[in-house]
């Protein structure tokens, strides 16, 4: 297992790599820098100016060094430096991520719990008026546009009836402190969080209610059903704890999600999360931050996907790993 | 007794039904897709052939009639340049399902293409073209989609132009899903019996990849694509939204949607922007239950 887990870290390290280019290429590519962005656009740079505003930020230099020199620093640890914020990238990370990561993982948990209720209760009454309820209702959670259904959720709950705030984290002009800061900012995440455990819960309901199914046909099942154990006890013991086995891919692969923000969410309800960060970062061609961001999501997506193989292994003992 | 015989062979016959035919049957079955099938089709005539039944579709832009409420003459109200709602939603529907169908077209085209060559010849173009759609599925979708949407306005490209660049990069950064779904189907076909017959028969690769491969990868290729117009659809939507994809005057549905980004508009004349987002509700729906329809109709192991 240990020798699988090295095999796997250095078979990634191409990929790794491979992405970094592919990002460098196209932020390096793209017209436009931070010099004839929007919010310096405004100012009438001379072209002497503006050249040795380029020298100033390394933009002058030939692609292949130019990456060399950000590799060789992200190596360090060092992104580079955000124009946008005139802090390091990592910085301007750190303050941003833990916003988007306390919304996320609220969500998260939200998800699974009610998916795996409603997914387990659905297969359990196959065909039954639930169930087909349950199905539909999983293809429109499915379909929904994240800005549609976030903009329907603000305008009727923030708007027409005023019970939750239009957006932020914290309520402006005061300032709370202990309990009554924690119940603040849980009133402003209330419809973000709705949003997005909406929109996510119905994929995973639909998996959840696929390896039910298939599990509650197996003979070891029927062998359960037989002893006389309580349904209960059959359907949470010994089906539910098979049909998780897939799940735990699932979950592995949604992990990196923790910390990727949600872009679209994250700008309607003006949450500070890093989403909205980057949204902002790229219409103000932050490209150091756009840079550090998408690469360290790369990154931890290739762990992620190391990480189900290894925890599906675990889990069930009938994959081995060579 | 030559009645009966006839009768028995014509029995027969209708058992050996084509793959085709027997999926058709198994999709026709099933009520949901039958629903979505006249949604969609509901949908499309809206889109494509209702233009020619509005009374405004000749109507000059007349400033004084912006902003109007839904009415009698304005089903749907009129947006802040005096346009009647219904007839922009047609037109968009237009651009949004276009950009849907060709952004899966280029998906099918590298996604199958790949797979194929990928599956069939093995060995290092299968690891360079495998490794290239590991790197494309670690970057994540959304950053990189606004990055090319934000390169694409720094271009300055013609917006009625825009549009075939939309497409292309929807497809450019989603070809992969199907490029290993295709791949591993050819894996498993390469060890079938048919396979070996034609290797046996001395047939030339071309031969082989065109005649016997691509009609086994075609059921998946249809089911893929179904469920990749409504993802195209979804990512245009949330690009012309962030005022990235489509841009004026080309109407999509999820650019009429950036109304919403008007806190009065937001507030005040939700006609503006709930009836695109409701289309795109509709279509994403309906394409998606299709998709599902026609995978259990291929695939009847699947199936319950």
């Amino acid at each position: 297992m240990f020798q699988y887990i090295i095999r796997r870290l250095m078979e990634s390290v191409p990929t790794i790599i491979g992405a970094s280019i592919v990002i460098f290429l196209a932020f390096s590519l793209a017209p436009g820098d931070v010099i004839t962005a929007n919010y310096t656009g405004g100012m009438n740079l001379t072209e002497e100016r503006k050249a040795e505003l380029r020298e100033l930020y390394g933009l002058n230099k030939p692609l292949p060094e130019r990456y060399g020199l950000w590799m060789g620093h992200v190596l360090q640890g060092d992104f580079g430096q955000s124009y946008l914020y005139n802090k390091p990238v990592t910085d301007v990370i750190k303050t941003f991520v833990w916003n988007s990561f306390l919304l996320s993982a609220t969500v998260l948990v939200l998800q699974w719990m009610l998916a795996l209720v409603i997914g387990v209760f659905s297969a359990v009454r196959q065909y039954s008026l639930f169930d087909s309820l349950v199905t539909v209702l999983v293809f429109v959670a499915m379909s929904l546009p994240s800005f549609f259904l976030g903009l329907l959720l603000l305008k009727l709950f923030a708007v027409d009836y005023r019970i939750f705030p239009l957006g932020g984290m914290t309520s402006t002009g005061v300032d709370y402190q202990g309990l009554q800061h924690i119940l603040d900012v849980a009133y402003h995440m209330a419809l973000p969080v709705l949003t997005l455990t909406l929109l996510s819960i119905g994929g995973t309901t639909r998996y959840f209610r696929m390896t039910m199914l298939e599990v509650v046909r197996q003979d070891y099942i029927r062998t359960a059903r037989a002893k006389g154990l309580k349904e209960r006890v059959v359907i949470f013991k010994h089906a539910l704890r098979n049909a998780l086995l897939p799940l735990i891919t699932l979950f592995a692969l949604e992990l990196p999600g923790l910390f990727a923000g949600a872009i679209i969410t994250e700008r309607i309800f003006n949450w500070p999360g890093i989403g909205r960060v980057t949204l902002d970062g790229l219409y103000q061609r932050d490209y150091p931050l756009m840079m550090g961001f998408t690469l360290i999501i790369a990154f931890l997506t290739i762990l992620a996907n190391i990480l189900a193989d290894v925890l599906y292994g675990v889990a069930d003992p009938r994959v081995r790993h060579r | 007794m030559t009645i009966a015989t006839e009768s028995k062979v014509r029995a027969v016959k209708r058992k050996a039904d084509s793959p085709w035919k027997s999926a058709w049957r198994r999709f026709i079955r099933n009520p949901m897709a039958i629903a979505a099938l006249t949604m969609l089709t509901v949908i499309v005539l809206f889109s494509f052939v209702g233009p020619f039944f509005s009374p405004y579709k000749d109507a000059r832009i007349t400033v004084k009639n912006a902003n109007q409420p839904p009415s009698a003459e304005h089903w749907l109200g009129t947006d802040n340049l005096g346009r009647d709602v219904v007839l922009r939603l047609m037109q968009a529907g237009q651009i949004s399902l276009l950009v849907g169908l060709m952004a899966t077209g280029v998906i099918l085209l590298l996604g199958g293409t790949i797979g194929l060559v990928s599956g069939f010849y093995g060995g290092w173009v299968d690891s360079i073209f495998m490794r290239f759609a590991d790197i494309m599925f670690a970057i994540p979708t959304l950053p990189i989609l606004i990055t090319f949407g934000a390169i694409l306005s720094d271009l300055k490209f013609p917006p009625d132009r825009r549009i075939y660049l939309v497409m292309l990069i929807i497809g450019l950064i989603s070809w992969m899903g199907l490029s290993r779904l295709v791949r591993s189907q050819v894996l498993s076909l390469k060890e079938q019996e048919f396979m070996l017959a034609a290797e046996a028969l001395g047939l030339r690769d071309r031969r082989k990849l065109f005649a016997h491969l691509l009609p086994n990868i075609i059921p998946i290729m249809i089911v893929s694509g179904t469920l990749g117009v409504a993802g195209a659809i979804l990512l245009e939507s949330a690009l012309s939204f962030l005022g990235l994809g489509v841009i004026p005057p080309t109407p999509s549905w999820g650019q009429m949607l950036s109304a919403a980004n008007n806190m009065v508009d937001f507030s005040k004349r939700p006609w503006l922007w709930i009836p695109p987002g409701v289309m795109i509700l509709i279509t994403v729906v309906s394409i998606n239950v299709i998709g599902d329809a026609l995978r259990d109709a291929f695939d009847p192991k699947m199936k319950r």
